[in-house]
């Protein structure tokens, strides 16, 4: 057990593959912890690691060496359908290009995951009206995701990604896809999340906007950790 | 999941429309050749059936390959009480049959010299409905005979005139011979019946061939329903089939019409392998252009927890959704063109086939089960190469599938 109040925990992590028969060493040896109820930001240039590095803490990917720790568990060592369950009722995500399952509506895309977990009818309808309330959404629920502008359409991955009350948040360039303004209301929605219910953020980014609000920055570099700065 | 698979095939409805319309296509031609082939082979059995030979019939043994005036059978009145009991039964004649010589003051040749009992052969077979002048036995006139058009050509007879009948008889092996007066010329179309066949009364016949009051060499079945003499387990066969009598349904009569039907029966099956085989491949390419074009959604479908077999799941459930559309579509074609075509009807232009001279229209036959094993088939078929794709769809790993969308 490697909890003691971490959500995430890293030991000597590396992935390597191969790209067009070249390998590629993306993240090299990294120890990381985050702990419960941080808003952090990994941030970088192109190619330093970070979506590698979300994979392999979200349990999406398998590291080449090294071991995770994700809600105390030690999910590197799981097989596919452990690691499925464990990400349904543990990891929310939130992805780039939104990625809505578009023949769904706004509130089945939203109770998707509690579907999976057999949460009740009741319940679920309950969780979704309180979430599409919380991320200003309510009136959209039998709209499908093309019937929505980007940043509503982001709301909505996040409040699916929320829904299903998991331990980590894990956003990959969230609002690489919004406007500004959007961004700004998107990552402080995100925030208040953070803050209201305690759900640990864990996101990457560019926008320099986004790092502002983040309480840790952790700069990745040719897949090492070249700084992590506690800004809280 | 199965909301999620039905909305996944109408998303694109022009690539559903089209593939369900091909696997329908196939369905249709299914239907409708089956129904081709069961018209068909109705009328084939018919023809050979209901002119004369009847669904079924009894002799003793031996008597079909000699047609040897003795071999009559045995215990007669215990084979009709038989019939008589029998639910199965619609209807039976006696007849009394040898080869014979027919002689007018013009002509002469040989015959097959039938004695029937008018009113039961009327029930049995159509020598009534094909009389073309006459009548088939409207008197009690004892030595009227009728015979078929060629024949009187042949003889140069026509209604009233006088020929003469010359056979053996039974046992002694000496000729008999009596004078008939014709009282009805048919015309089947049927060469060998017009032309080589002579009807008298049974009991003229009974006392020409010197066979006593019970003897007979044929007793011709028809049966309530037609399909009951396709049924080689049926009961009545052995039961009849004792003391040296043999009961034959058609297909053991005619065993020529019987391989022909198995046959088609074959092609069917096999042409409906190549079709499904090629439908098949269809499908394929479908949910494959489907999986390919929705890989990513895949990724986050199994990021968010979704487990391999529900992916696996998820497309089988798509192409048994694809499934029943094509079988609406391919119901409706089915239906449709069967219809259409049971009312015009095919004209065969005269083809022989096993012996019978396709003459009139056929026209397919609808039936419920065209409509319950085809469309069942297709669902089967189409669920079952689902798996091959949904296996595809089941292995993606979430960070590959990923790598698109993060």
């Amino acid at each position: 057990m490697k909890e003691n109040g971490n959500v995430i925990v890293t030991e000597e992590l590396t992935k390597e593959y191969a790209d067009h028969g070249v390998p590629v060493r993306a993240v090299r040896g990294v120890d990381v912890t985050i702990a419960r109820g941080e808003f952090t930001a990994i941030v970088g240039p192109s190619g330093s690691g970070k979506t590698t590095l979300l994979n392999l803490v979200s349990g999406l990917d398998n590291p080449t060496t090294g071991r995770i720790w994700l809600d105390g568990k030690l999910i590197s060592e799981m097989d596919g359908r452990e690691l499925s369950d464990f990400r349904r009722d543990h990891v929310g995500f939130v992805f780039q290009a939104y990625n809505l399952i578009p023949v769904l509506s706004v509130e089945e895309n939203i109770e998707y995951v509690m579907l999976l977990q057999g949460v009740s009818e009741h319940d679920r309808r309950a969780r979704v009206r309180e979430q599409l309330a919380t991320m200003g959404l309510s009136g959209m629920e039998r709209r499908r995701p093309s019937d929505l502008s980007g940043g509503q359409q982001q709301r909505v991955a996040v409040a699916r990604a929320v829904v299903a009350r998991p331990s980590l948040v894990l956003a990959d360039e969230p609002t690489a896809n919004l406007d500004s303004q959007t961004a700004v209301e998107l990552i402080e929605m995100m925030r208040g999340l953070n803050e209201s219910s305690g759900v640990t953020f864990l996101f990457s980014t560019h926008d320099p906007r986004v790092m502002e609000r983040a309480r840790r920055l952790i700069v990745l570099r040719d897949g090492v950790i070249d700084s992590d700065e506690n800004r809280a | 999941m199965m909301k999620l698979a039905w909305r996944n095939i109408l998303r694109n409805k022009r690539r559903t429309l089209i593939a369900g319309t091909a696997i329908g296509i196939g369905l249709a031609a299914m239907i409708f050749v089956d129904a081709l082939f069961e018209g068909m082979s109705r009328y084939m059995i018919r023809s050979a059936t209901a002119s004369f030979l009847g669904e079924a019939q009894i002799h003793r043994k031996e008597f079909r390959g000699t047609y040897d005036v003795d071999l009559t059978i045995v215990h007669l009145d215990s084979v009709t009480a038989r019939l008589d009991r029998s639910p199965l039964v619609h209807r039976y004649a006696v007849r009394a049959m040898t080869f014979a010589m027919i002689a007018s003051p013009r002509n002469s040749t040989g015959v097959a010299m039938i004695g029937v009992e008018p009113d039961r052969e009327r029930a049995v077979s159509q020598i009534d409905d094909a009389i073309r002048d006459g009548a088939f036995f409207a008197g009690d006139a004892e030595r009227d005979i009728v015979i078929g058009s060629k024949l009187a050509d042949l003889l140069e007879v026509e209604i009233g005139d006088r020929v003469v009948l010359t056979a053996t008889q039974a046992r002694t092996g000496d000729l008999a011979q009596e004078l008939f007066r014709v009282s009805g010329i048919y015309h089947f179309n049927i060469r060998e019946m017009d032309e080589g066949m002579a009807f008298v009364r049974l009991s003229r016949a009974r006392a020409m061939l010197a066979l006593g009051d019970d003897g007979a060499h044929e007793v011709a079945v028809a049966f309530a329903d037609p399909q009951t003499a396709r049924d080689p387990a049926l009961s009545l066969w052995s039961e009849l089939s004792t003391g040296g009598n043999e009961a034959l349904g058609w297909p053991g009569l005619l065993p020529q019409i019987a391989t022909i039907l198995r046959m088609s029966n074959l092609n069917l099956a096999i042409s409906g392998a190549i079709l499904f085989g090629v439908v098949a491949l269809g499908i394929i390419n479908t949910l494959f252009m489907s999986i390919y074009e929705r890989m990513f959604e895949f990724g986050v479908l199994r990021a968010l927890g979704t487990r391999r077999r529900a992916l696996l799941r998820l497309v089988m459930l798509e192409a048994a959704s694809l499934a029943v559309v094509s079988i609406v579509i391919g119901m409706f074609l089915g239906f449709g063109l069967t219809l259409w075509i049971s009312r015009v009807g095919i004209d065969y232009g005269n083809i022989e086939m096993g012996g019978v001279t396709i003459r009139d229209r056929i026209y397919p036959l609808l039936q419920w089960s065209q409509y319950v094993v085809y469309p069942a088939w297709a669902l089967v078929l189409t669920t079952l190469v689902g798996i091959y794709p949904a296996f595809h769809a089941g292995r993606v790993a979430p960070a590959t599938a990923m790598r698109r969308a993060m």
